[in-house]
């Protein structure tokens, strides 16, 4: 007798980007069985002839179950029947007074019924056992031969036919990006999605990988650029651990200069070789689920928010013990000011909260000449004589921030110094000229 | 940089010609207005007004200009030699991009710029004006203005000498560069490079200043505007903010420090040669209403005339032909023959094709109006209401609002396109001005406050008191008031508030002119397709006494079109509004009892609660009565003290004097004419300052715009010897009128449509009921709800059927006077139906009945989609016996080949159970949005038992202060703005419904059960008060998943 377990995602995950997309997902299970196919939103396996290989039909339920839970895909059944198994996979778990019979189940939970719910809900029918009980030739006229060879599946009077989802034998993978990706560093994450897949295909195929090439296509580019860029990363040994990969990918990409902003990402390999299995068991949350088979390799959602936290904590770390000011970053602000243009913050805070670290000020500097050397404060001139090149150029800014200035700033030339950047400040009185202050040095 | 300062007089004569005010939306910082009176007050020669692509703020400079003349005329001063110039700025493509300037000398000049402007911000449907570039300027379509060039200081050399011979070989005589120095570090440079292209091209120089606001303390909210148009906080903004505040009015001094005196003097060329005014923009009236051979007058007399006797078949009484005589000298006086004939052309149009409509507005409460049929009310009727006719004083052009049927008024404004044309007529602005929440949200997010925060106080705008925001309530949000970025928040709010925010079209005001339109002022494209709008609200058109026809939409008009034709065929004979009945007993005994579910105006649950209070008996009570419930006689705390005297609770104490305002409402101000009119008697305003009163109080303006009358009224008052207690009383209920007064011309025109729906209701329910539910969407009631009531009256209502229903509602036995008809609802109501569809049903039957299925989708050429609807409907009964039934019939007819079309099908018959009731209910509510059976309520009935849960009939035998708990679907929710955080919430069940009262605090406490609930439980405690019952909500609960796949519909109101 067949065997079937049908796995759906999780119900309205809150952040679909940590689920498995179904492919993905079939490829994963492929290291099961051959027969794995896509039905609707879900993906169905028959497992039969895999009892014995992987220690009877609890042992494989429960590994295939907690596999694909940790993927993300966390609502399952088993069942004679490909569709009746989905059926009672999108119905849920049988509870107190809700049995999951077939017959018993609503209209929803076989698609073909679905499409005519409106009609067969108005005629009566609540549960699939109602349609059913309909006339067969008054049903095949009104819905279509579709309805009722789909009941008949279900039941397992007719026979289910399906393609098989087969890994490719090379993996190509194309991704293309929401947004332009202007830094290497950036495309970190969205190598992410690549990665993941990959390692699915790696566990179905009970492999591993030693070679790898990420290609990028730039969204526009100067004429002197190449329009595309790759990178090949090799590992010492093979590897489908995501956190390894993603980790090694993150080092290369860190290295790397882009052309140009990129649109589109894809992720090749040519060769795999065999893995041993439990050879990159690493993390305890895997280990303990006893998943020998190697679903290890793909972290849980858990492990990718943690790596994604990795850099962060360490920050934390290190900023805890040596004082939150002590661990900064610099960061370049447009501003009037020209004092303001540049600031150290504390690293903790300039690290941006979600992966959006490319928004660079689109011009930080203003067009007119400004000095090289800059003093820390402001020093009272007591230089002569000066010599006035240019201006003034008044400067009116930051009254949001208490640190307003209003300020006629001159370019002026004193023979010992060479050009200087000196100002006045402007809140004086009319007839009175404040003193002038140094403020910068061109080199 | 240590000159003496020098006197004015030696200082060189100066006019600011780049200056764009707040009507560049998200850019200018200072008001029109503001800008002229700094101008002056500075010794300018002039100030050009060029805001970007558009003059929308032209009207309100020259307003300033004027008031400050008329000013100067009353203190007997010489009026200021200072010329406001019109001109606009516009951004040419290049790089980079810079700025021309356009200023119209003359008349001419100003209608080539309007129509320059009309080009380009109509070039392409959608928003904004399309970009200009050099060669698109066709140098004739600017004659009669005078060009600046503002080119970019990045410009390279090469394009820059480009740009200026392209300037001078345009525009020779009539252009210059505009040098603008703003003591940037490179202004020395650049005066000298324009020097030498100046000398090069041949185009001369002059000093301008690209000015944003009037003085330097309005950067930070320059800055504010700028975070806003970027969409980030200031910190963001970076080198987009301007570099300093430069970019204001500058004192004459600090000119010419900074500008060589030859190019301060050369703007005076400018001054002398622009000598535009708006005055000079003689708004015509159309003259094509006006027949050939005849005189506006006469043939305003003739129609006036013409239209009495039809008035007064009997003859026209004395003083109804002395009053005509009165009104016809008058609006001869002023001019205004056209606009009376304009509006009758509209209403004659409107009546030609049977569409009902009815003026309103100061100037339709006039005997004149009357007789042409504008309005219904006999000013014989009533002669208190029309003491505003129009007044000779003010000087404004007449108002009139016409309502139509809300379904047919696009007839009429297609009406006037053709009549008139696209170029001639356009619809009138509206500026959407910053109010206090959306100000408070662009100032708090420019300055990085708190998202939170901000929504909070948002939120919670009845806070702010027009200043700030009271300190205790900042602590409780864990703010410190007096943190600076709070300071600058709530300082910045204040100045924001008022400032225009974008233009929008007015629901409903054409203009029409004689000549083209686009000559007067800029076109712009409406967001509707097919509707275009001017740059000026109706304030501008009003101080250049432009034409303005308000064509509104009216849902109830449409309605009573439908009753009145039901009518008609019931008597026997046309049956028009004018054939109702006055002073029905029976009609003022139901509104009494506040049975007026479907009446006009007064069918909301305050309206209904204020009923049986007011017992209005005459006509005149229904005027007050819908005056009474609105949020400005509620704020100014009116109603309680008008109930008392009129009940004779309590004394009415209105003085003598006030009489003749206050007398017919015992005393105390309900109506916006009657604020008018005591400032006038009491506190010696004149007309025209009692207008302005008005103005104030009816558009919502700056906050506290009434704040400002405040010292006028009661020391007018004192000094004419009334109390201080009184003027101050007085006062506050001028001040709680505030935004929300409403006319009693309004008023009077709106309770005439009250008196007839209300008599429709009474004496024809079933007609009444069909034309609710053939006029829909309208009123305050869903077509369910209306049923209901109609059964309650005893009206029978059957279900559609397409053997009977027509694509509307209809009559069954119309005309048998012995009985009520009975109500037919219309296909149109079958969910999912086309009206196509529908339509083919009804006249696929005039050809003879259908005796099946099969036949009625052959012969209607219905598809299987359609017949499923029907189906689900319930519609096919007459053909193919139960729903379920149905269902299986309708869905065998598949579309079959055309061939096989006529051929039968074959099968055998399969007898289906019929459906539980329950099952019934739930597909009649997806389908028509109502059942015709029980109510759902009545099949949970034992369920709610068991909890206690109580019927709304059970309820209304409760005593006052009895704990009770109720159950209901939920129909409406209500949350008035003057209610301060009330929701008031009816529940419906099987014997009625229950008025739920939900204070703030219980709604913030439990929000998700009572925004998301269908089926409500509320336990409370029961109120009553005379006949007015409400519920008062402690708790809530969600019995949603009782009502299972039962789907309802609330009509939720803020």
């Amino acid at each position: 007798m067949l065997f079937w377990i049908a796995l759906l995602p999780e119900e309205a995950s809150s952040s679909p980007d940590d689920n498995l997309d179904a492919l993905s997902l079939a490829w994963w299970a492929l290291q099961f069985t051959p027969r794995v196919a896509l039905l609707d939103e879900g993906v169905v396996m028959e497992v039969h002839a895999s009892q014995r290989l992987f220690g009877g039909s609890q042992n494989l339920k429960r590994l295939v179950v907690q596999g694909a839970a940790s993927l993300g895909w966390t609502r399952w059944a088993c069942g004679p029947t490909a569709l009746a198994t989905l059926a009672r996979a999108r119905y849920g778990r049988p509870t107190k007074g809700k049995s999951n019979r077939l017959d018993e189940l609503p209209l929803s939970t076989i698609s073909a019924v679905h499409a005519h719910e409106a009609t067969l809900s108005r005629l009566g029918c609540q549960t699939l056992g109602d349609v059913r009980r309909l006339p067969r030739h008054g049903m095949s006229r009104r819905f279509g031969a579709a309805l009722l060879l789909a009941l008949d599946q279900a039941d397992g009077t007719k026979p289910e036919a399906f393609e098989w989802e087969q890994a490719p034998e090379r993996f190509d993978l194309r991704l293309e990006l929401p947004g332009r990706v202007d830094n290497a560093a950036s495309l970190v994450f969205a190598a992410k999605r690549l990665l993941q897949p990959l390692c699915a295909w790696l566990a179905g195929r009970h492999s591993g990988v030693r070679a790898l090439t990420l290609r990028w296509q730039l969204d526009f580019h100067r004429r002197d650029v190449a329009g595309q860029g790759e990178l090949v990363m090799r590992l010492s040994e093979a590897s489908r651990d995501i956190n390894r990969l993603h980790r090694l990918l993150a080092e290369h990409l860190n290295r790397t200069t882009l052309g140009g902003p990129v649109g589109d990402l894809s992720l090749h390999v040519d060769k795999v070789e065999p893995l041993a299995i439990d050879s990159d068991c690493l993390f305890q949350e895997h280990s303990t689920l006893g998943l020998g088979a190697g679903p290890d390799a793909l972290a849980s959602p858990a492990a990718q928010r943690q790596q994604r936290q990795a850099l962060s904590t360490l920050l934390d770390r290190l900023s805890a013990r040596l004082g939150k000011d002590h661990v900064r970053q610099a960061v370049v602000q447009a501003d009037h000011r020209i004092e303001h243009t540049q600031h150290w913050v504390a690293a903790v805070d300039a690290l941006p909260s979600s992966g959006n670290t490319s928004t660079i000020p689109v011009q930080p500097i203003a067009d007119h000449p400004q000095p090289s050397w800059l003093l820390p404060q402001p020093q009272a001139l007591t230089l002569g004589p000066l010599q006035w090149l240019a201006g003034p150029h008044r400067v009116e800014a930051g009254w949001w921030d208490g640190q307003n200035v209003a300020r006629d700033y001159y370019l002026a030339h004193n023979e010992q110094a060479g050009l200087l950047w000196v100002f006045r400040e402007r809140h004086v009185q009319e007839t009175q000229s404040s003193p002038l202050f140094l403020h910068g040095i061109f080199s | 940089m240590t000159t003496g300062r020098p006197s004015r007089a030696a200082l060189p004569a100066y006019a600011e010609l780049h200056c764009v005010s707040n009507f560049s939306f998200l850019r200018g910082a200072a008001h029109p207005g503001e800008l002229v009176d700094r101008a002056l007050a500075l010794g300018y020669t002039a100030l050009a007004l060029t805001d970007d692509c558009s003059v929308a703020g032209v009207v309100r400079a020259h307003l300033a200009l004027r008031k400050v003349h008329e000013q100067a005329l009353a203190d007997g001063t010489d009026p200021p030699d200072f010329k406001l110039i019109i001109g606009s700025e516009f951004t040419v493509q290049a790089e980079p991009d810079f700025k021309l300037v356009v200023l119209a000398c003359d008349l001419d000049g100003y209608g080539r710029l309007c129509e320059f402007i009309t080009r380009l911000r109509r070039a392409t449907p959608g928003k904004g004006p399309d970009p200009l570039r050099l060669q698109d300027i066709p140098p004739s379509s600017l004659e009669g203005c005078l060009i600046l060039m503002a080119p970019h200081r990045r410009t390279p050399w090469p394009q820059l000498q480009q740009q200026a011979q392209w300037l001078q070989s345009h525009f020779e005589g009539r252009c210059w560069l505009a040098v603008e120095l703003l003591n940037a570090l490179d202004d020395a440079w650049w005066l000298r490079r324009l020097r030498e292209l100046g000398h090069q091209s041949g185009v001369p120089l002059l000093a301008s200043g690209d000015v944003h606001m009037h003085v330097r303390s309005r950067k930070p909210l320059q800055d504010v505007l700028t975070a806003t148009r970027l969409g980030k906080p200031l910190p963001d903004c970076g080198l987009e903010l301007q570099v300093h505040a430069e970019q204001h009015l500058r004192s004459r001094l600090r000119l010419a420090r900074r500008y060589p005196p030859d190019l301060l003097t050369a703007t005076q060329d400018i001054v002398a040669r622009c000598h535009f005014s708006l005055d000079e923009l003689s708004y015509e009236y159309p003259e094509e209403i006006v027949p050939a051979g005849t005189s506006a007058a006469s043939h305003l007399r003739q129609l006036t005339q013409e239209g009495c006797r039809g008035r007064f078949p009997a003859g026209t009484p004395a003083e109804v032909t002395d009053q005509i005589e009165k009104e016809l000298a008058l609006i001869s006086e002023l001019g205004f023959e056209k606009y009376f004939l304009t509006v009758h052309d509209i209403v004659r149009f409107a009546r030609s094709k049977n569409i009902l409509c009815q003026g309103r507005g100061s100037a339709a409460n006039s005997t004149v109006c009357y007789c042409l049929g504008i309005t219904e009310i006999d000013p014989a009727r009533n002669t208190l209401l029309f003491e505003r006719f129009i007044s000779r004083e003010r000087n404004e052009p007449p108002d009139i609002d016409v309502d139509f049927e809300h379904q047919r008024r696009e007839e009429v404004i297609q009406y006037l396109y053709k009549k008139y044309g696209r170029d001639r007529t356009a619809l009138t602005a509206t500026v959407i001005t910053y109010r206090t929440r959306s100000a408070l949200r662009d100032v708090g997010k420019a300055l990085g406050i708190n998202a939170e925060v901000i929504e909070r106080v948002a939120e919670n705008h009845q806070w702010w008191d027009g200043r700030g925001i009271d300190p205790q309530r900042l602590l409780e949000l864990g703010i410190e008031p007096t943190e600076r970025r709070i300071q600058q928040w709530q300082e910045l709010t204040c100045i924001l508030v008022g400032f225009p925010r974008h233009l929008s079209q007015h629901t409903g005001g054409f203009v029409i002119a004689r000549t083209a339109l686009t000559q007067l002022v800029p076109i712009e494209n409406a967001t509707m397709p097919d509707r275009s709008v001017i740059q000026w609200d109706k304030d501008d058109l009003d101080a250049l006494r432009m034409l303005k026809v308000d064509v509104l939409a009216l849902g109830m008009l449409s309605a009573l079109r439908r009753a009145l034709d039901f009518i008609s065929i019931r008597r026997g004979h046309t049956f028009a509004l004018q054939d109702i009945p006055d002073k029905d007993t029976a009609t003022f005994d139901m509104i009494c009892q506040a049975d007026t579910i479907g009446v006009f105006q007064i069918e909301s649950r305050a309206q209904m609660n204020m009923l049986p209070q007011l017992q209005p008996r005459t006509f005149y009570d229904l005027v007050v009565e819908v005056a009474l419930v609105r949020p400005g006689p509620i704020q100014g705390g009116m109603v309680k003290p008008y109930l008392l005297r009129r009940s004779g609770q309590e004394v009415n104490d209105c003085p003598e004097l006030l009489k003749p305002a206050l007398a017919r409402t015992h005393g105390i101000p309900i109506f916006q004419e009657q604020v008018m009119q005591v400032v006038m008697i009491a506190a010696g305003f004149t007309p025209g300052e009692a207008d302005d009163l008005r103005r104030s109080m009816a558009a919502w303006k700056r906050h506290g715009s009434v704040d400002k009358f405040h010292q006028r009224i009661t020391e007018g008052m004192t000094s004419q010897g009334y109390t201080a207690e009184f003027a101050e009383r007085i006062f506050q209920q001028i001040e709680g009128f505030g935004a929300y007064g409403f006319p009693e011309s309004h008023s009077a025109s709106f309770a005439l449509l009250v008196y007839d729906s209300a008599w429709i209701k009474c004496h024809e329910p079933a007609i009444f009921l069909a034309a609710l539910l053939n006029a829909q969407p309208l009123g305050f009631y869903s077509p369910s709800q209306l049923v209901q009531d109609a059964a309650r009256h005893g009206v029978t209502v059957l279900q559609p059927d397409v053997v009977h229903s027509g694509l509307e509602c209809t009559l069954v036995d119309l005309t048998d006077q012995s009985r009520q008809p009975s109500v037919r609802l219309g296909l149109a109501m079958v969910g999912g139906l086309s009206s196509e569809a529908a339509t083919r049903i009804v006249e696929a039957r005039q050809a003879g009945p259908f005796t099946n299925v099969e036949e009625l989708s052959r012969r209607a050429r219905l598809d299987q989609s359609d017949m499923r609807h029907l189906a689900a409907a319930d519609a096919l009964i007459s053909l193919a016996g139960h729903r379920r039934q149905q269902v299986w019939e309708a869905s065998a007819l598949h579309r079959a080949p055309a061939l096989l079309r006529e051929a039968p099908v074959h099968e055998d018959l399969l007898t289906l159970p019929c459906a539980p009731e329950g099952e019934e209910i739930v597909f009649d509510y997806a389908s028509l949005g109502l059942t015709l059976r029980r109510h759902p309520l009545a099949l949970l009935r034992a369920k709610l038992d068991e909890q206690g849960l109580m019927s709304a009939q059970a309820l209304r035998e409760l005593p006052h202060g009895e704990r009770t708990r109720a159950c209901g679907i939920v129909t409406v929710r209500q949350q008035p703005p003057t209610a301060g955080g009330v929701v008031f919430v009816t529940l419906e069940d099987e014997t009625g419904t229950v008025n739920v009262v939900v204070w703030k605090r219980l709604r913030d406490r439990q929000r998700q059960e009572l925004l998301h609930s269908r089926l409500l439980a509320v336990h409370g405690v029961w109120q009553r008060e005379g006949d007015v019952c409400h519920l008062i909500a402690q708790h809530l609960r969600d019995l949603t998943p009782l009502l299972g796949r039962l789907a309802t519909e609330s009509r939720d109101f803020h």
